[in-house]
């Protein structure tokens, strides 16, 4: 009887203290998103008032304009390789090239290159600034038109670090460009992104600007002709939580000089300091994040003082995974690439000696990003509990769901509204509309699959289970291309 | 919490409140904190999302509109300009000065009583001013004033807010027209950036007399970007007085301005300033010692070759490495032993390349063979590598 | 018969004040605003010159003096090449391809005129 009391009564006090843990956690989320939401809105003001006269053609014009390499790695691309890289040889910026990274394909991709550009094998003396796997041959074209065009052929390394990192190495110019060659890069984003370079007193060592999902553009040979947001349901909430991460939040760190992310897709750095900080790492799941992080610690080590920078221009279309299962794979290999990186950088947690990055950031990545999926898993657990015990407060829980749902979708709309205020991509309001409804089914249908996935990472990365890095599948932009009558120019 | 309930109760009609809302007081107040600050939460959110969705479709409604209705003004106006500017009959025959201005028809066709209207043809006539030259830009010029469109771009200069302030500059200075130098003047030592870069602009490409006297009393560092920006007007102004850039490499303690002139020294040809830029040297600053010696190199400094091999072995590698492309770009082939040892003996993979391609330019045949032949093999393949044609770098 | 020249721009309204202006002086004036339909217009056309721009969607200025010159018949059809652009490596890029001509922005309508005019006598 005092047993059974003791233990109502234990479970009484668990049950407030729960209730309470679950509304500061997420009071604290909250705030941290409305202080993101407000600084963002700052940074994007600022950034627009600053530049809404600039004449780019100023640094397109200039022979002082820094030269970049443009690094593309390529595997098994051989459907669309030819357009893509055309694209990328018809950015407007003067002084660029296009490094090409053949990462050991076991399809046609080299030959239709080598066909198609005419190219042939140079005497490259090749310098392993960084060590990869072996680079086979460097080859340049014959035809005057392609002196911007570089290939490399290397051994395959199992992962895209490997292969950046060999396109590194064969660079010539200061700056560099990673990006995938899949990516519909829009064709004033070399001018738009070199500029954050050019206008700081303190060194910039990287620059990223916004990714958006490209499932339903009308894209033709690589060049995008209209902007649409994706009509099916995946790819779509994808659009929805790129704006959101991109606009909200990178914008936002970017003020703060906190940023650690520059996404593997668009992402423009500076190459001295990239190689002092040893390059890309090929065993990380999420390289893009660990080089910045790798930069940031070298900078403050080194106690140099530096910026990482973010622009609000969506300047790259990617495709998101359509399907579930690629979706999954992408999910959970983004989930061990965090926790991995928090792990191999766990000295910088909470450290002061590394700046903001110590301080905030990592703090806020460890208790928002890694932990959040582990809150949300064991309150699902707790309430189901006490619904089964007949211990509920059935009015709270719902006030409490309410509360966190509702504000969710305010974020999402708010991202939205800063990007429709900025930049007016796609063609009519109702577009806009029906993406914004989307935030309402977000939490319900889409929000569980990625705290599924984040669990099933961890899961992954403590159990040790391989999950190779997984050459995403895609789709081809070349089936979803628009039927011409004739003949498409460049595969006559 | 119960200030929430009294706003609400504010806010909401009272039949409405009476009804609905009046009969949860208790019950609110029975409640814990923080179940009365999430529902506080809940009604924010839900009210800002309305408020957002709403401003959404307004704001994105009213761009269309207006983005149409400035689009076909915009095409209007452009039709009228090639129609009676680029096609003008007697454009060939008559000097600008005496061609009579078909400022009447732009009247009646495109109304201009209103501002945006005015703006948009601003914008117009500013594009072609900015693409075309000769004749038709006279012309487009006259036109501006006498449709009175420079008073607009007057009262943005006056304008309190920097942004405007800017356009106003930009459009007097591409219209080239007269802004008192007083205003300029201080502009350019404005604290906001954009500002100041912008009046420099202007400055350099309206001013009658001295066109870089701000040169003189420039405290704040030139950025990269500023740098460029006032390069391509310093470079793209006709008819500019372009006095000597050495007389700041002398006088000016910023560094900025010092690596600035040296571009321009280059770009101008300037060979009289060699000796001022020999004198740098010997400045503390590094980056400074490697502009100079580019700039050297760039302009064909002979007498610069012992000088620059006397300081090889103290500096720095970029500095040795921008030494050897200036021995490079020189020719001399007094010190081609020199980058021929330094060839094979540094241990600096940029000295070695820069070095060989050095070697490359002066043209030894019997060299780079011997070299071929005999260097080391890690030596040769950098020497094969830029002799390749195909490879740029 | 007038001359047939075709004009490669992607910014509309430079694009459509250079044809007026050669149409005003008799010339049959083609247009492509990009590299893809530039291609289309060769191919299709005997054209008795090309004034084209360097940088562009699909293709650029570079790649399709290529064409002309490598891949098409025609190797004597004049090429004009347009552009902002300050740098001697592209300069020098551009003539090495085959172009005939290069002419710097701001453009002097005249100008532009008499040197087509000229490579075309």
């Amino acid at each position: 009887m005092l047993l059974q009391f003791t233990l109502s009564h234990f479970w009484h006090q668990l049950h407030s203290l729960y209730e309470g843990f679950i509304f500061y956690y997420a009071a604290i989320i909250m705030s941290i998103y409305v202080v993101l939401a407000i600084f963002s809105a700052l940074a994007i003001r600022q950034f627009r008032r600053r530049n809404s006269f600039v004449d780019y053609k100023s640094i397109l014009n200039s022979p002082h304009a820094p030269g970049i390499s443009v690094i593309a790695p390529a595997y098994n691309e051989g459907a669309t390789i030819i357009d893509n890289v055309r694209s990328l040889l018809t950015l407007n910026y003067a002084k660029y090239e296009v490094i090409i990274v053949n990462d050991g394909s076991t399809d046609d991709t080299l030959e239709k290159l080598i066909r198609e550009f005419e190219l042939v094998p140079v005497k490259f003396d090749y310098q392993e600034r960084i060590v990869t796997r072996p680079v086979k041959q460097v080859f340049r074209s014959n035809n005057p038109a392609y002196t911007k065009l570089i290939v490399v052929d290397k051994e395959n390394g199992k992962s895209k670090a490997d292969a950046s990192n060999a396109g590194i190495n064969v660079a010539s110019y200061p700056l560099f460009l990673c990006t995938d060659v899949d990516c519909i890069i829009e064709k004033n984003t070399l001018l738009h992104m070199v500029k954050p370079f050019l206008e700081e007193k303190i060194r910039v060592i990287a620059v990223g600007a916004t990714i958006r999902i490209a499932n339903s553009c009308e894209i033709d040979q690589g060049v995008l002709l209209r902007v649409i947001p994706p009509k099916k349901l995946l790819p779509r909430f994808q659009e929805l939580e790129y704006i959101r991460s991109f606009l909200l939040g990178r914008m936002a760190w970017s003020q703060m000089n906190g940023l650690i992310i520059v996404s593997g897709g668009l992402g423009l750095f500076d190459k001295e300091i990239v190689i002092k900080a040893g390059g890309y790492d090929h065993t990380s799941f999420a390289e893009d994040m660990e080089m910045i992080t790798r930069m940031r610690r070298y900078m403050e080590e080194n106690k140099l003082p530096y910026r990482v920078r973010y622009i609000p221009n969506s300047q790259c279309w990617t495709e998101g995974p359509a399907t579930l299962k690629v979706f999954s794979k992408q999910r959970t290999r983004w989930a061990k690439g965090l926790i991995q990186c928090i792990h191999v950088h766990r000295r910088v947690i909470g450290n002061p000696k590394y700046g903001i990055m110590g301080l905030l950031t990592y703090p806020y990545m460890v208790l928002f990003e890694w932990l959040a999926p582990f809150v949300e898993i064991t309150g699902l657990i707790f309430y189901i509990v006490s619904a089964l015990t007949g211990t509920i407060n059935w009015t709270h829980a719902l006030i409490l769901l309410i509360y966190v749902y509702s504000f969710s979708i305010a974020i999402t709309t708010i991202a939205i509204l800063w990007d429709q205020l900025t930049f007016k991509h796609y063609d009519s309001v109702w577009q806009v509309i029906g993406l914004c409804l989307m935030a309402i089914v977000e939490p319900i249908l889409y929000h569980p699959l990625n705290t599924f996935f984040s669990i099933r990472g961890n899961y992954f990365y403590f159990t040790g289970k391989n999950l190779a890095w997984g050459n995403m599948s895609r789709q081809g932009f070349a089936r979803r291309q628009m039927v011409t009558t004739q003949p498409s120019e460049t595969s006559a | 919490m119960a200030s929430l309930y009294d706003i609400l109760e504010r806010l909401i009609p009272y039949p409405f409140w009476v009804r609905y809302i009046a009969p949860f007081e208790n019950w609110m107040e029975a409640q814990p904190p923080f179940i009365r600050f999430a529902i506080g939460v809940i009604i924010l959110s839900v009210f800002s999302i309305l408020f957002m969705y709403a401003l959404l479709i307004i704001t994105r409604l009213s761009y269309q509109w207006k983005s149409r209705r400035n689009e076909k003004f915009r095409q209007k106006a452009e039709s009228l300009v090639i129609e009676h500017i680029f096609l003008h009959p007697d454009i060939e025959r008559v000097s600008p000065e005496q061609i009579t201005l078909p400022d009447q028809q732009f009247r009646t066709e495109l109304g201009l009583n209103k501002y945006w209207q005015r703006q948009v043809l601003i914008d117009v006539v500013m594009y072609y001013h900015k693409n075309f030259a000769g004749k038709t830009a006279q012309i487009l010029r006259r036109l501006y004033i006498q449709l009175r469109l420079d008073k607009i771009s007057y009262r943005k200069l006056r304008s309190w807010r920097w942004n405007k302030k800017i356009e106003g500059l930009h459009e007097l200075a591409e219209m080239q027209l007269q802004v008192p130098e007083v205003i300029m003047l201080e502009l350019t030592t404005s604290r906001n950036r954009v500002l100041r870069m912008e009046a420099q602009a202007a400055y350099i490409r309206l001013s009658k007399n001295e066109p870089f006297k701000f040169f003189d009393h420039l405290k704040e560092n030139l950025l990269a970007w500023e740098q460029l920006f006032l390069f391509e007007v310093i470079t793209h102004t006709p008819g500019l007085n372009i006095p000597s850039f050495s007389r700041w490499l002398n006088y000016s303690d910023n560094k900025d301005l010092m690596l600035f002139c040296l571009k321009l020294i280059v770009h101008f040809n300037q060979f009289n300033s060699i000796s001022s830029v020999i004198k740098l040297l010997d400045h503390r600053d590094a980056r400074i010692r490697e502009a100079a010696i580019d700039a050297l190199g760039q302009l064909d400094a002979i007498d610069a070759e012992d000088q620059l091999i006397r300081m090889y072995v103290d500096q720095p590698t970029f500095c040795q490495v921008a030494i050897i492309r200036a021995l490079g770009r020189i020719r001399s082939g007094r010190y081609i032993d020199f980058l021929r040892e330094e060839f094979l003996r540094s241990q600096d993979y940029a000295v070695r390349k820069e070095a060989a391609r050095a070697i490359i330019a002066h043209g030894d045949e019997s060299l780079i063979e011997s070299l071929l032949l005999h260097a080391p093999e890690d030596r040769k393949r950098t020497l094969e590598h830029c002799l390749d044609p195909l490879i740029k770098y | 018969m007038p001359k047939k020249i075709l004009i490669i721009e992607d910014e509309p309204v430079m694009l459509k004040t250079i044809e007026l202006l050669f149409r005003k002086k008799g010339y049959e004036v083609l247009t492509a605003t990009n590299g893809k339909e530039a291609m289309e217009q060769i191919r299709a056309h005997r054209l008795d010159a090309v004034i084209t721009d360097v940088m562009m969607p699909y293709l650029p200025g570079t790649e399709i003096i290529s064409r002309i010159r490598h891949e098409l018949s025609n190797e004597q059809i004049p090429v004009i090449v347009i552009s902002s652009v300050e740098i001697d490596s592209l300069v020098e890029e551009v003539f090495a391809l085959g172009a005939n001509d290069f002419i710097r922005k701001p453009i002097v309508p005249t100008e532009l005129v008499a040197r087509v005019e000229k490579l075309l006598t």
